[in-house]
């Protein structure tokens, strides 16, 4: 009997365990759905089905979301603005924490490289990155990244381009 | 024997769960620290700010280049400069830390940051992360990302302002802070000029400073917590600006020949507002329905008219 209950204690022991690691990894399946993304951003193949339907994605704002079409639309926008884009193979951090509210989120902190078509200018942008996920699917996306340095160069193309035109 | 070895199994089980499951915390000394960093930074404490960091500590601004404790000061004591208030959202923040596998310790902030640009009100809205390594209580690593789009374009068009420019938005602050927030007269001889006048809804109303206490006597008395925000300002065009602008009060005195009523009021308006050479304001074109007023004391357009 004795040996029952010790038995029965190293298997609640191990279970609790298990599940208290679960708090914090750096593997995980939903890392790897993220990886595909940032390699599906990279490749230009997005695939909305990662996404739920009702995900929202936040780019530096809290208030103004996108939809999973919306925000590979907004990608796709932006493609054609640069000759060659993408995420770094290196210095790349994945986490998966769970928090205090039982909510699942990946972290990621990249490093993000893109030249501009106009002028061949070559911009490197830290990019953090976090994902919620509900069974396996993301539901919320929030990045941050300073865009000032991309904004002013386009500013200065359109100011260039406007000169010219009036020249014309 | 066999008891003994799954005692001893437990017993280990136990430890090496203590020790493993110790990664993800809502809650610890290194977070109190930077909780702690943040409301020095938000109250311009600066040796408190700075005293949380280790000497070599590094700081990644949006950037893989990191910049050492001293310029990062410099860089924030600046930009605070430039700010009437900032500071980060308490509501909308997050805070937590892991212990990742190398054993390095991390706290992660997120939250809105804030801030009302001095010269000319114009309020930035942010979200902002945080990244933090912790070695022995101190900050050795912050890696900071936020857009600085609008802040940068801001900025630039901040240091481009003529003296002018700058001492008429820092004549509205005078005029609706320190004039119509708290009713303080003695302001109006350096803010109106000679031959001022006030119009509202395109009748004039006063001329000069006088006549401006006047006018506004009846607003004070029928709400004693009188208040003008600023929506919006315009760009200044030849010394003239428009000012989109909300009025709130609670009706606590006599107004418009009624007893108070104790009723909240809020009506937004515009105002095309023109200064002097010198800085001083010489025309106020003032525009709200004032209709939408007295129905919010109660009033209708009959009671009005009769």
């Amino acid at each position: 009997m004795k040996k029952i209950i010790l038995l029965g204690l190293v298997a609640v022991l191990f279970a609790a365990c298990q599940q208290q690691k679960q708090r914090y990894t750096q593997k995980s399946e939903e890392i790897e759905t993220v990886k595909t993304l940032i390699k599906n951003y990279n490749d230009q193949t997005y695939d909305v089905t990662i996404y739920a339907d009702t995900s929202k994605t936040f780019y530096n704002t809290k208030d103004k979301s996108l939809s999973p079409s919306e925000t590979i639309t907004y990608h796709q926008a932006n493609d054609s603005i640069y000759s060659s884009r993408g995420f770094l193979a290196e210095d790349q951090e994945y986490e998966m924490v769970v928090t205090d509210d039982g909510e699942t989120w990946v972290n990621c902190w990249l490093d993000w490289k893109g030249t501009l078509t106009a002028n061949n200018k070559e911009v490197d942008i830290p990019i953090h990155l976090t994902y919620r996920f509900v069974e396996g699917k993301i539901v919320r996306e929030v990045g941050m990244w300073d865009g000032s340095e991309i904004a002013l160069v386009l500013q200065e193309l359109a100011m260039a381009k406007k000169a010219a035109e009036v020249v014309e | 024997m066999k008891k003994l070895f799954l005692l001893g199994l437990a017993v280990i089980l136990f430890t090496s769960c203590q020790k493993a499951d110790q990664r993800y915390f809502a809650e610890s000394a290194e977070i109190d620290v930077l909780k702690a960093g943040i409301a020095a930074y938000e109250a311009g404490d600066w040796d408190t700010w700075t005293g949380h960091f280790s000497d070599t500590a590094k700081i990644y601004v949006n950037s893989e280049t990191p910049i050492d404790v001293d310029t990062r000061l410099t860089e924030l004591k600046g930009a605070a400069a430039a700010f009437s208030s900032y500071g980060f959202d308490r509501e909308d923040e997050f805070i937590e830390m892991v212990i990742d596998k190398e054993n390095e310790t991390w706290v992660y902030y997120w939250a809105q940051w804030n801030g009302v640009i001095a010269a000319n009100s114009k309020k930035i809205s942010v979200p902002v992360h945080l990244a933090i390594q912790f070695t022995e209580g101190k900050m050795t690593e912050e890696h900071i990302y936020f857009d600085g789009t609008i802040m940068n374009k801001e900025m630039s068009a901040l240091s481009t302002m003529t003296d002018l420019d700058k001492k008429i938005h820092s004549q509205i602050e005078t005029l609706i802070n320190s004039f119509t927030n708290t009713q303080n007269l003695s302001v109006l001889g350096d803010l109106i000029a000679d031959g001022h006048v006030r119009y509202i809804n395109d009748v004039k109303v006063a001329a000069g400073p006088i006549e401006l206490q006047a006018s506004m006597a009846p607003y004070f008395t029928g709400f004693p917590d009188f208040n003008i925000e600023i929506l919006h300002k315009s760009t200044i065009v030849d010394n003239a600006i428009f000012v989109h602008w909300k009025m709130t009060g609670t009706n606590d005195g006599e107004f418009a020949e009624s007893p108070a009523t104790g009723k909240k009021v809020s009506v937004n308006g515009l105002s095309r507002l023109h200064f002097t050479e010198e800085g001083k304001m010489d025309m106020e074109h003032i525009h709200f329905d004032r209709l939408q007023l007295m129905e919010q004391l109660g009033r209708s357009l009959n009671k009005l008219t009769k």
